[in-house]
């Protein structure tokens, strides 16, 4: 019974010995690299590599526009719109002024004069409300860029938040590490990662200024 | 393209030397967490700023944020390039923005003070006066806009002493 004991004891400490090993192993693996591979922990550093790929397919523009351009864009497009609205108010004023002065006219040549005239005044009214058709859709399609712009930029901030918060967790994890050969390790990566902390938050403020962009944008 | 465009251009090319980037030590401390950091390391190996994969640079503009100072110059030319030509459609603009406004002291933004004192130190005179010009150039474009405002706000807050004399 004694001996049963003694071998399950060493077989115990033998294990601790071999986990301790590894982790040493893991700790010196991610102090000599950078990126995700940083990090010593295998479950916090497959969420890295995987939130990471995500801020690839939404930052990167693989799955919709990320840059609204100017919000002057929106601005020159509603302009533009309400000029040639404007345009075209006016020649339908100028065609009611045509036909009232060919109602007051007496002699044939004037009413045919003013009758081409109205017809002239038709087709630019007619090409004029193509015009702010074109415009309309112009604006739509503006309105379209900046709406897929604003979802796709959301999810990007959220995935490289996800990214930033993985390493807060393993700063957090890092710092209670009390083992005598991992300590000096630990405390390097410590350091990397409040290092790091700025280069995050310079890529999300960038997003949400990005964002505001957008939204000031919206037509 | 305008002919400012091309004489920014130029003006950009003469300031940064086209020199092999090292690109060990690219993301020193700073940047060890930067996600990306391994392939760009590998993108700028060994290549001169105007020899880089002009797409992948820019569109990994949130490499700016972690890159070691020296480094951070050493690919600047390849953003500063982008502003030039692709204006306010330029995947790096509001990045490019960030790092180049002296950040407000107290206030974390940007590099922090410390970063872009860095930045502005290790700069030569030229290389200051072509960030000057293209910002000056970019606010021009954009005079309304947020990335214009933003461009102008730090060319008058710093870089606009480094505008070439009478201008």
């Amino acid at each position: 019974m004694r001996n049963v004991k003694m071998i399950l004891a060493a077989t115990l400490m033998l294990g601790a010995s071999v986990a301790n090993a590894d982790k040493l192993s893991d700790f010196k693996d991610a102090a000599g690299t950078n990126g995700c591979q940083s990090i010593p922990y295998s479950d916090l550093r497959s969420s890295c590599t995987s939130e990471q790929s995500q801020v690839h397919e939404y930052c990167d523009g693989r799955q919709g526009p990320v840059t609204c351009g100017s919000e002057s864009i929106t601005r020159q497009l509603k302009d533009n719109l309400d000029r040639e609205k404007k345009r075209v108010e006016t020649l339908k004023e100028k065609k009611r002024n045509l036909e009232d002065q060919k109602s007051h006219a007496t002699d044939d040549s004037e009413k045919n004069g003013l009758a081409r005239e109205i017809e002239q005044v038709d087709k630019d009214i007619y090409e004029g409300g193509k015009r702010v058709d074109q415009a309309i859709a112009d604006l739509d399609t503006r309105k379209k860029l900046v709406d897929d712009t604003i979802y796709t930029i959301n999810k990007c901030i959220d995935y490289r938040r996800a990214v930033m918060n993985v390493f807060a967790t393993a700063l957090d994890k890092v710092r209670g590490e009390n083992d005598e050969d991992i300590k000096p390790l630990a405390r390097q990566l410590r350091d990397k990662y409040e290092e790091g902390k700025r280069g995050h938050e310079i890529a999300i403020t960038d997003k949400k200024n990005a964002q505001d962009n957008c939204r000031e944008s919206r037509p | 393209m305008q002919s400012n465009d091309v004489r920014l251009i130029e003006q950009i090319h003469s300031a940064f030397p086209n020199e092999p980037i090292e690109s060990d030590g690219a993301f020193g401390k700073v940047g060890t967490t930067y996600p990306d950091a391994t392939p760009y390391m590998k993108q700028i190996a060994g290549k001169s700023w105007a020899q880089l994969d002009r797409e992948y640079i820019v569109r990994r503009s949130d490499a700016l944020g972690f890159l070691a100072t020296r480094h951070l110059i050493a690919v600047l030319p390849v953003y500063l390039r982008a502003l030039v030509e692709d204006g306010v459609w330029s995947p790096a603009a509001g990045m490019l923005m960030l790092i180049l406004t002296r950040p407000v002291r107290g206030k974390h933004t940007g590099l922090g003070r410390a970063g872009f004192g860095a930045l502005v130190e290790t700069l030569t005179d030229e290389q200051r006066a072509a960030v000057a010009c293209v910002l000056r150039a970019f606010s021009e474009k954009d005079p309304d806009g947020s990335l214009g405002k933003a461009a102008r706000a730090a060319l008058e807050d710093y870089w606009k002493t480094y505008l070439p004399a009478g201008e």
